[in-house]
């Protein structure tokens, strides 16, 4: 089986397996691309990714690893276990999330450049839990933005809905 | 082998070169708009309206994504077949698009108060005699039955028919164009003057919202013009079946349970009837009448339980989809219909029936009405309003109008 190394900016190498890379739609097409142009190959294949720290890559093959795992566990187990295999991916997928706002943020931009989409799906669904049931304000300070909408745009969004209300 | 990949790029935006230092400091607004919008589709309507003001980049993707239509739609399974058209506007922005979506949604998941919003009968598939026409069931007045000589509940019959399983239906205009419906009452008619005090229920009974094409509707309101002062039952022919066809709402069979009493039929999910048409298929017939071997229908009474959307009329330019049927268009709340002609508890439970009662009465006819009509509460609204509006559960409100409900004196007020 070949082996496919990730190389994060600062020069770590990661090896995984074909069939976990294939969870990185970005991987996965490149991989295609390549084998289609050369066929098959047993030299490791090495990928740069400018774009992702070491950390963070490796929390993102971590998922990837383990998604794989619970793939084939899903397909292997009667369909009896199916339920409490599913319980035991969300109870490891929230587990996954418990990350700080600023690893949330790097996740996403990783999950979104190596087109994972399990992935991404999960941290939109966390970011999303975070801005819920707050006020403008508190999502504002949960996430370091300042105010950008100038008073006449405020005034704007309250005079539409309020005339839609009327 | 190193592959010399730096040209390769995630699909949306293009590879940001950043050192292991500038990675650090992500913040949200680095995100590409595809994650932030999906972030924010996935909230609900309370955190996206607060979401909403959280900045300008959030505000925009609302707009963009169009992200209250999806509520709306998420709301309602009706709401994808209708679009919004905006006249209020200067152009119709996607700003005031998107205010007018947070306004439907606005009203679909208001608080339901349980009003019966039955306006007028329209049409009954047969009518036996002139007094027996459709538009009795909106009331449970008592009138005078010339044929009997003696004062009956009102009622609405079939003609008799000699099938035991022929069909027969009501055609009812619900107050406002564009309703939500949550229930529909029925009593059958227990006929208490003959032998044996016959039931005449239905077996089975039907509704359908008619939503109407864009022609058809233009069709129908002048037909209704010309038949509007008449007695329902007079209009028929194929016309009507014509328009009700397209794109029509069906709810599911239910069963008639034979018993002379209110029974109350409620839909799993609201149903959205937009140009405000109820048709009522009674199918099946339960009894004969002994004078002439002939299977009839009769019914009492019809309640609807719904609530308005207020500020939100059916267009008929459908020009966003034209296959989706009705669009619907928002108004101002002045020109809203219902608020124009007066309000609910105008238009409501037959308001227009007691207005026509009322001019019969003056002219000496010979119809009449129980003592119970007589008695009238503080905002002029007849009490036996009340007592049909308790079959749903509803208590007589304290302070029964909201602004923007504009109540006048109830005009078949009898001496």
């Amino acid at each position: 089986m070949r082996n496919i190394v990730l190389r994060a900016n600062d020069g770590a190498d990661h090896v995984i397996s074909v069939a976990a890379a294939s969870l990185c739609k970005t991987v996965a097409s490149l991989l295609q691309d390549l084998e289609a142009s050369k066929g098959e190959d047993t030299d490791p294949l090495i990928v740069p990714l400018p774009n992702v720290c070491n950390c963070t890559l490796q929390k993102v093959l971590g998922f990837c690893e383990q998604q794989r795992a619970f793939d084939e566990l899903c397909t292997a187990s009667p369909a009896a276990q199916q339920a409490d295999l599913t319980r035991q991916i969300q109870a490891w997928q929230m587990e996954y999330m418990q990350v700080s706002t600023d690893e949330l943020y790097h996740l996403v931009m990783a999950a979104h450049y190596l087109n994972v989409p399990r992935l991404l799906d999960l941290c939109t669904d966390a970011m999303a839990e975070r801005i819920r049931g707050k006020s403008p304000a508190q999502v504002r300070e949960c996430f370091g933005l300042k105010p950008s909408l100038s008073p006449e745009e405020e005034e704007e969004i309250r005079r539409s809905n309020l005339w839609a209300l009327n | 082998m190193v592959s010399t990949l730096f040209g390769f790029r995630s699909p949306s935006k293009p590879a940001v070169e950043s050192t292991g230092a500038a990675a650090e400091s992500i913040q949200l607004t680095d995100l590409p708009d595809g994650v932030v919008g999906r972030i924010l589709q996935l909230l609900d309507a309370s955190a996206l309206s607060s979401a909403e003001w959280v900045c300008k980049r959030f505000r925009t993707l609302v707009v963009e994504y169009q992200l209250w239509r999806d509520i709306c739609y998420k709301e309602s399974a009706e709401c994808s077949r209708l679009s919004i058209r905006i006249t209020h506007s200067h152009n119709g922005t996607p700003g005031k698009r998107s205010a007018a979506f947070y306004h439907l949604h606005a009203q679909l998941t208001a608080p339901w108060e349980v009003h019966n919003i039955l306006a007028e009968a329209e049409a009954a598939s047969s009518t036996d005699n002139v007094e027996e026409n459709a538009a009795n069931v909106l009331t449970t007045l008592h009138r005078f039955n010339p044929m009997l000589g003696i004062r009956t509940r009102a009622y609405w019959s079939s003609k008799g028919s000699a099938a035991e399983d022929s069909a027969e239906w009501l055609l009812l205009r619900l107050v406002h164009p564009a309703c939500l419906v949550r229930s529909v009452a029925i009593r059958p008619f227990r006929a208490t003057f003959q032998r044996g005090h016959p039931l005449y229920s239905s077996k089975e009974v039907r509704f359908v919202f008619s939503c109407g094409s864009r022609t058809a509707l233009k069709d129908r309101e002048s037909l209704l013009r010309e038949t509007r002062v008449q007695w329902a039952g007079l209009w028929q022919g194929d016309e009507d079946s014509q328009w009700l066809q397209g794109f029509e709402v069906a709810s599911e069979t239910f069963t008639m349970q034979q018993k002379d009493e209110l029974q109350v039929f409620t839909f799993k999910e609201p149903i959205l009837c937009v140009g405000g048409l109820l048709k009522v298929e009674l199918q099946g017939r339960v009894q004969k009448q002994e004078q002439d071997n002939a299977w009839y229908t009769c019914i009492n009474y019809i309640g609807v339980s719904g609530k308005p959307l207020y500020g939100f009329v059916p267009c008929r330019q459908a020009q966003d989809r034209p296959s989706a049927g009705l669009c619907l268009r928002q108004v101002h709340r002045a020109e809203d219909p219902l608020v124009a002609s007066g309000g609910l508890m105008r238009m409501a439970e037959g308001g227009l029936l007691q207005e026509r009662l009322a001019v019969e009465e003056q002219g000496g006819n010979v119809t009449d009405s129980d003592d119970e009509a007589d008695a009238v509460d503080a905002e002029g609204v007849p009490l036996f309003m009340w007592q049909a509006l308790g079959d749903f559960g509803v208590a007589q409100p304290q302070a029964p109008h909201g602004p923007g409900l504009e109540v006048q004196e109830a005009p078949g007020e009898p001496q």
